[in-house]
């Protein structure tokens, strides 16, 4: 378990400095998703090379959401299709269903389940996974 | 008044909330719009009902069933005299407010309104004053006609009164106290026009009622509702007055038992007001707690409630606007009980967060009021609501509280 204050840092970094974040306004591909409680909105760009996921975002929102947005790419980026999803899968079975980590879950992942403490923020965690989740399913 | 802390220390001490040894000791309770916390006499008073007076009222002849009657229609009683009504059968039990417009807005709607009517609100509303009358619409044909409000709430008087002059609208349901904003809206002089045109008049008194005295004969209006729970009361009871005429003309809302006076397979005749609309077993404890609650408001006193509001909320709004980048929204001095602001830099959820970390309860979000905010061009709004409990320690600390937070987040 890692210091609270070390994880808070982290999801501060990925809020004020996200990773993989663009306008995505002009790509094709993109799957948006919107936080009812809040309208915050979600964005993510999937695109695939020589079966190597690169994924960006332009997430707009709290620092969960934009966290979680950036967290998301940096682990999933380089990964198969079906790797992702997969790694997906396994990370929102753990965060929704209240599992231990996982003794090789890296930092920032740990720092995401930081917002389980609140049943409110756990969606905005998890509206990000959940959008890329489906369209992994289904790429449009 | 005597020292004003003095004063909010001894309010303080007949919530038992805040001297709790449990799980949320020492918390800042900052959402009081959302609901109010409970002094014991209203705890107590259900409790006392449940342990002593329990039977089902209006239908037993044995003397627990009068007595549970007895306490029930006291309620009744302390409410129409606490809401300057005439006639205690104006007063109906509901489930909170929601329920109240519900009503009115079937009922009364449904009777009355027609194609091409219009049906006047602001930009204030909270969904309760909006849903409603949309579904009645939907049915009618009618539309909602809003009236606007400028960046800081304040209503655009002029565009009521011509609306109200303008031939179609039919019903008017104002807010009378934002609950996003605790902007107080000035509905006497629109009552006044709007009752010369012959137009229906519902206010939405949610979050006026703990504040103010509202004297309903006065106003003039043809309805107004509110919710026990944001008044020291209990969950799940709520009042609607009504004028008479209104209740008699208007059809029941729900069918059942206690509303009726005879009931045949080829029709059935219905019961006079107040039990035309008290289908089924009421909330009978709710109401008697509800109406020691009101008791509880009547001997603290609206006199002692203002000066308490008063500081209260010019303690907060001093700390928000004190503190840079963030901006608070009213500017008028009929603010009351809500201290509602947001940051260009940081999203109101993390700021909520951040203060529940340091065990501050304030609300964010856009408070059942989208039409609002997206009028303000915000997603939303921290909200600080302040109760007569609060004490100056609970806006220091939401001070400090505040100030690491921004420091933190930006
Ligand atoms: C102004 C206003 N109207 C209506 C309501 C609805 O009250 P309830 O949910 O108790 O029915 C509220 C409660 O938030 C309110 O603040």
């Amino acid at each position: 378990m890692t210091d609270p204050e070390i994880l808070k840092d982290i999801v501060l970094s990925h809020y004020k400095q996200p990773k993989n974040k663009q306008n995505l306004a002009k790509s094709d591909n993109v799957f948006r998703a919107k936080n009812p409680n809040c309208g915050d909105l979600y964005a993510f760009a999937i695109e695939s090379d020589a079966g190597m996921l690169n994924i960006t975002h332009d997430t707009q929102g709290c620092a969960a959401a934009v966290a979680s947005s950036s967290i998301l790419t940096e682990m999933l980026n380089g990964l198969s299709s079906e790797g992702a999803l997969k790694f997906v899968r396994s990370f929102r079975d753990t965060f929704l269903n209240g599992r231990p980590l996982p003794e090789d879950t890296s930092v920032e992942l740990e720092a995401l389940h930081f917002f389980k403490q609140s049943p409110a923020r756990v969606l905005c965690v998890d509206i990000a996974w959940e959008t890329v989740e489906n369209a992994l399913v289904r790429p449009s | 008044m005597e020292d004003i802390h003095q004063r909010i220390s001894e309010i303080r001490s007949d919530f038992p909330f805040f001297s709790q040894e449990g799980k949320f000791k020492d918390w800042v309770y900052l959402d009081t719009a959302a609901t109010s916390q409970k002094p014991n006499r209203v705890i107590n008073a259900e409790l006392e009902f449940y342990q002593q007076f329990n039977a089902n009222i209006h239908r037993g002849l044995y003397e627990i069933s009068e007595a549970a009657t007895a306490a029930y229609e006291k309620a009744r009683e302390q409410i129409s005299e606490f809401l300057g009504s005439q006639d205690s059968d104006e007063i109906i039990f509901t489930r909170g407010a929601t329920e109240s417009i519900n009503l009115i807005a079937q009922s009364w709607g449904g009777l009355n309104l027609q194609e091409g009517d219009e049906i006047l609100v602001t930009n204030l509303e909270h969904h309760a004053n909006i849903v409603p009358w949309q579904m009645v619409s939907a049915k009618t044909d009618a539309q909602l006609n809003v009236i606007p409000i400028d960046d800081q709430g304040n209503l655009d008087m002029q565009y009521a009164m011509d609306a109200i002059r303008g031939g179609k609208v039919k019903c008017m349901a104002l807010v009378h106290v934002s609950n996003a904003l605790g902007v107080t809206v000035e509905v006497a002089p629109l009552i006044q026009a709007a009752k010369e045109q012959g137009i229906f008049v519902l206010i939405d008194g949610s979050q006026a009622v703990t504040h103010f005295p509202v004297n309903v004969t006065k106003l003039g209006c043809d309805a107004y509702v509110f919710s026990g729970h944001k008044i020291f009361g209990p969950t799940g009871i709520g009042i609607l007055w009504a004028k008479r005429k209104v209740l008699e003309e208007i059809p029941p809302y729900q069918g059942g038992g206690d509303m009726i006076r005879s009931v045949d397979f080829e029709g059935t005749t219905y019961a006079e007001i107040p039990a035309k609309f008290e289908a089924g077993t009421p909330h009978i404890a709710g109401a008697v707690a509800l109406g020691e609650a009101i008791e509880y408001v009547n001997e603290v006193g609206f006199d002692a409630i203002a000066t308490i509001d008063q500081w209260l909320f010019g303690r907060a709004a001093e700390i928000v606007e004190s503190i840079d980048g963030l901006k608070r929204i009213g500017n008028t001095l009929d603010q009351v009980g809500v201290v509602s602001f947001y940051s260009d830099q940081i999203h109101p959820s993390d700021l909520a967060t951040f203060l529940s970390t340091d065990k501050i309860a304030v609300r964010t979000g856009h408070h059942c009021a989208e039409p609002l905010m997206k009028r303000l061009g915000i997603p939303g709004t921290v909200r600080v609501s302040l109760g007569i409990y609060n004490n100056a320690e609970d806006l220091d600390r939401l001070e400090k509280s505040l100030r690491s937070a921004v420091t933190f987040l930006s």
